[in-house]
């Protein structure tokens, strides 16, 4: 595997305000890797920095080993999809695909041939002579794929490429894209704030916060082991709760408000000192059972609530239950038709010792 | 058949419903407009082209067309309506490029620099440039200060001096129709023109110009309209060899008192200007669609 893209150490600073500090990725040829953060995080930063619409302050940006820092965006053959498409307007779906052919000095009837091929790839060779004006939203999307991937680029990169699109649409296009890119072996860099879209595209995950990286890896590493409370927070939906952690012999003992977890050493991440931590437990890893009132003691890796509120989700139910301390907790109920959760009810949320994230506070 | 008629209204009230329908009533409200236009501009413009004819006779337009003499200011007015348009376009897609480009304090100086003048009368502005250009003006004492010429160069009472006039107060008219379309264009377009690999030379041909089209359409059409019909810019700045039209019509006016002749000139002005613009368009749609279909 040769690495397609080396970011190194990038930064960038505007005016006082520095967007971006010690961003480092390696993007493997062929990888899909999306950049997903909140906005402001710094993910749309580094995708101009890459493109070469922005130089960065620090750091270096390898193409297959090369300093593209000195290369203009125009001859880095970068492929790129906008958020809002930028279809040429005054030209055709077949000329806007031909358009990067024709700035290769590549002749008339072959980047004809090229861009008709390429459009009959994205599903369009019906709606070549079309207008982007005359075409849907997904239609244009499609055109804009067309348009990144005929060239042949080193790296697609894809900025929101689904924003514009609505839900339906938008499930069906990411897997669409996932189908062409993959086709044509891209490496792709894609920037989105939609932690679900992010899951379902990528090989490789990199979020963003507050201009740096706050955890890169598979979407089931950022899932089921998130590096930090951001991390657990963003990715996915968990309920945290702050709690002490002791370490007795083989067990580490995490004790909260009314509750206890006990889980083996060996499941703490490495350097996570005794004291005060966060435990992450995600909603579908909570089990409801009638409450009881035991003793904390005696029933660990659970804790007891009161059901405020059940919301029907079609495929499952979403209970809203509150901690005798107040807090919220969510909990992913499978069954639809266990509907024995009324409001007011107490009711005992249990986890197993696998399955929960001990946390830097 | 029968169905479809029965159904076709039924469907035609349908979607009438769903729609604000625009009551007719709301018609009068245009109609102060619509008097004052027909009063002051429809009715005295017909009344010109009566008067150009009188007593159902041509002679006025064989006059013009006759004489050398108008032929000559009609070829020499056309002329120096091309001139001041292309130095106007020339100057304002820059200027408008750089305004639309630009932001806080320098945009408020390129926007205070085009308006400015724009408030101060046309006359005033006609003879601070003759105090510029004269002979013995800032511009002739910097070139010989300078030593790059001995004597006085003739920069009044010439076509140069008008060309000078004229744009600089047209400019404006040329400027804010680029400023608006160049506003709507997105900015992402650019770059994608850009990492689809095209040079800078490329974008700007290919895409930023074609679709500045329009706003380069309504500016030339604007800037021309209004140089055709120029008075006290030529009147001051210009000499014997570089009359308009609009002087020669004065002049029918004021010193010959001749009605009908300076009508039919006026007429002839409007006919021109028409087959002019008609040209100009049929030109540009052609241009336009070459440039979107290569």
């Amino acid at each position: 595997m040769t690495s397609a893209l080396q970011l190194e150490g990038l930064g960038k600073s505007f005016g006082h305000f520095r967007a971006l500090h010690d961003i480092s990725l390696d993007l493997q040829q062929g990888e899909f890797l999306t950049m997903l953060g909140p906005s402001g995080s710094g993910k749309t930063t580094t995708l101009q920095l890459i493109a070469g619409f922005l130089q960065p302050d620090r750091g270096r940006l390898l193409m297959k080993g090369r300093d593209i820092a000195g290369i203009p965006a125009h001859r880095r053959n970068i492929g790129m999809v906008f958020q809002d498409y930028a279809l040429f307007p005054h030209m055709t779906a077949l000329d806007n695909v031909a358009f990067p052919l024709e700035s290769r000095g590549i002749g008339k009837l072959e980047r004809r041939r090229r861009a008709e091929e390429m459009l009959g790839v994205v599903n369009l060779g019906h709606l070549l002579d079309r207008y982007p004006r005359q075409l849907s939203g997904g239609q244009k999307q499609r055109v804009a794929l067309a348009r990144a991937l005929v060239y042949d680029p080193e790296v697609v990169l894809l900025d929101e490429p689904l924003g514009a699109l609505d839900k339906k649409l938008r499930t069906s296009m990411q897997l669409e894209i996932l189908r062409i890119t993959r086709r044509f072996g891209a490496t792709v860099i894609s920037v989105t704030h939609d932690q679900e879209e992010a899951l379902v595209m990528s090989d490789r995950i990199a979020l963003f916060s507050q201009g740096a990286l706050a955890q890169v890896g598979t979407p089931k590493e950022l899932y089921a082991k998130p590096a930090n409370a951001f991390v657990a927070d963003f990715v996915g939906e968990s309920n945290l709760l702050p709690a002490e952690l002791t370490r007795a012999g083989g067990e580490a003992v995490v004790k909260g408000d009314g509750w206890l977890a006990k889980l083996p050493v060996d499941r703490l991440a490495v350097g996570l000192a005794d004291g005060q931590v966060t435990l992450m437990v995600r909603p579908e890893a909570l089990r409801l059972s009638a409450g009881d009132a035991s003793p904390v003691a005696q029933r660990p890796n659970s804790i007891e609530a009161t059901v405020k509120q059940v919301v029907y989700l079609g495929s499952a139910l979403r209970v809203h239950a509150q901690l005798p301390n107040g807090s919220i907790i969510q909990i992913a109920v499978p069954d639809v038709r266990s509907l024995s959760f009324v409001p007011e009810t107490t009711v005992r949320a249990s986890w197993d010792a696998d399955d929960v994230v001990i946390l830097q506070a | 058949m029968t169905v479809f008629v029965s159904n076709t209204p039924l469907r035609d009230a349908g979607i009438n419903r769903l729609r604000p329908r625009t009551p007719d009533g709301w018609f009068l409200l245009l109609l102060p407009t619509l008097a004052f236009l027909f009063l002051v501009f429809l009715y005295p413009l017909l009344y010109i082209v009566g008067r150009s004819f009188p007593d159902y006779s041509l002679a006025n337009y064989e006059r013009i067309f006759a004489t050398t003499l108008y032929a000559r200011v009609i070829v020499s007015t056309f002329k120096t309506a091309l001139i001041v348009t292309a130095a106007c376009l020339l100057m304002g897609y820059a200027y408008a490029y750089a305004l639309v480009r630009s932001r806080g304090v320098a945009l408020a100086i390129l926007s205070i620099s085009l308006l400015l003048p724009f408030w101060v009368s046309v006359l005033l502005r006609t003879f601070a440039w003759l105090v510029l250009l004269q002979d013995t003006g800032l511009v002739n004492q910097m070139l010989i200060g300078l030593g790059l010429t001995d004597a006085p160069i003739s920069l009044i009472r010439n076509q140069f001096g008008v060309v000078v006039g004229m744009s600089n107060i047209l400019l404006p008219y040329m400027v804010l129709p680029l400023v608006a379309v160049m506003r709507g264009i997105d900015p992402n377009l650019m770059r994608a023109a850009t990492i689809s690999g095209a040079s800078p030379l490329r974008s700007f041909f290919r895409v930023y110009l074609p679709l500045t089209l329009p706003g380069i359409l309504s500016g030339t059409v604007l800037t021309m309209t209004l140089s055709l019909g120029f008075y006290i810019t030529p009147a001051v700045l210009g000499g014997s060899g570089n009359v308009m039209i609009a002087q020669l019509i004065a002049d029918q006016i004021n010193q010959q008192v001749n009605f009908a002749f300076s009508s039919a000139l006026a007429v002839a002005l409007i006919i021109f200007s028409s087959v002019a613009f008609g040209a100009f368009a049929l030109l540009l749609s052609v241009s336009k669609k070459k440039v979107a279909g290569a």
